[in-house]
């Protein structure tokens, strides 16, 4: 029988339980608020490494840092179209997925929605974050790289109904990805986006980013306004 | 209806973001979370109503198109105020963005549809932007730690009796 259940029926005065309940709830969330501020003595952290153990949903120690599967993983032969980045070595350590500020990042064959990701070209912040589905990860001098495909363009003749909503973050693509493959960093992501085939031929991409969205490509998305209203 | 379900069925996602049942609508779905109905809100309808509804659709007659159009703008705007309002940073910009663009939906929404009138929670919506100048971001003092802790005691099992003993 679980503490819970005893308290139940045991309890003879009404509400004692539930502000039991709340007082719990409430020391719980202090709890977690304190280990998680930076001012927090070592010890506590300590404690915390502890608690994140026995608590948290199992993940495995691969995805938690993202090295340890691959130091691993055996290297294989490079894929032809990897070949051009590898600078002429034929065997590369290709992990399926890599884990990255918490998020999980995969290949398309591994796990479709988590290879798709925009990026910021060159990493450059200033530019527009392009979308792409990651096809291969692969690790070269301890550092982790992505080969993406970017999302082909959508044809200039069709009209994309998304522009019209400046805080819907929404963009009609073509449904092919690029053949030609693209390196891209894991601090050039931009964040996940999804997809979905909104004609035969186009692909919508809804950017999920919560934190910036806005920053560029609703700049380029007034800019596209602008053209529209003054071609109007 | 059946568009929705479309989205929900085909669309390409990453694994955390939290989905809603294919059959969404059905008796059987069950009711949604306040995470889905979010989801449901800013992802999977919009792109559903944006496809059937939007620029360069084709409607059986002009009146069809024009009202069509009207109300997925109109649901759009409301869309783009949920979007605006759960941001995980709060700006100046975004909190104006938000009250400009939940005054027009209420605006339009009599108009629109005349046989409804306001709620309270419609009125409610315009204080948002002074928490949020306030409080900043709606995850540092939105309700849903509490509603957890509801969720937890209403969990419990009880016989509805309450202070007796058994």
């Amino acid at each position: 029988m679980t503490p819970v259940s005893i308290c139940i029926i045991s309890d003879l005065i009404p509400g004692e339980m539930e502000s039991t309940l709340l007082r719990s709830f409430l020391k719980a969330a202090k709890l977690r608020r304190w280990l998680a501020k930076p001012d927090c003595p070592p010890v506590m952290k300590e404690c915390k490494v502890l608690f994140d153990k026995i608590y948290l949903p199992k993940v495995s120690d691969s995805d938690i840092s993202g090295t340890a599967e691959e130091d691993t993983i055996e290297p294989v032969s490079a894929p032809s179209d990897l070949r051009a980045f590898l600078n002429g070595s034929k065997q590369v350590v290709m992990p399926a997925r890599v884990r990255h500020n918490g998020i999980m990042y995969s290949t398309a064959k591994t796990h479709q929605g988590n290879s798709l990701v925009q990026f910021y070209p060159r990493g450059d912040r200033t530019l527009s974050p392009i979308p792409a589905s990651i096809k291969h990860i692969y690790r070269d001098k301890k550092k982790t790289y992505l080969a993406v495909q970017c999302q082909l363009p959508a044809d200039n003749t069709v009209v994309d109904p998304f522009a019209l909503y400046p805080y819907f973050p929404a963009k009609l693509y073509s449904s092919q990805l690029s053949p030609t493959l693209e390196l891209v960093q894991l601090d050039w992501i931009f964040s996940h986006y999804a997809r979905w085939n909104f004609s035969r031929d186009h692909s919508v991409v809804l950017s999920l980013n919560r934190v910036c969205v806005f920053a560029n490509i609703f700049l380029q998305k007034s800019l596209n306004l602008e053209c529209l209203n003054t071609q109007a | 209806m059946r568009r929705i379900k479309d989205v929900i069925r085909d669309i390409t996602t990453p694994s955390w973001l939290e989905s809603v049942p294919n059959n969404y609508g059905d008796a059987a779905a069950g009711t949604l979370k306040a995470d889905e109905w979010r989801n449901l809100s800013t992802i999977f309808i919009p792109l559903a109503l944006i496809s059937m509804w939007g620029e360069g659709t084709s409607h059986p007659s002009p009146q069809d198109a024009v009202m069509l159009r009207q109300i997925l703008d109109h649901t759009m705007l409301v869309v783009s105020a949920i979007s605006l309002v759960c941001m995980r940073t709060m700006t100046q910009t975004r909190a104006t963005a938000y009250i400009d663009t939940m005054a027009q939906y209420l605006k339009d929404l009599i108009i629109l549809h005349p046989e409804t009138s306001y709620r309270p929670n419609h009125h409610m919506s315009m204080h948002l932007p002074h928490f949020l100048r306030l409080f900043g971001p709606v995850r540092s003092w939105w309700c849903f730690p509490f509603e957890r802790l509801i969720g937890q005691i209403q969990r419990l099992l009880s016989n509805h009796k309450i202070g007796e003993s058994l």
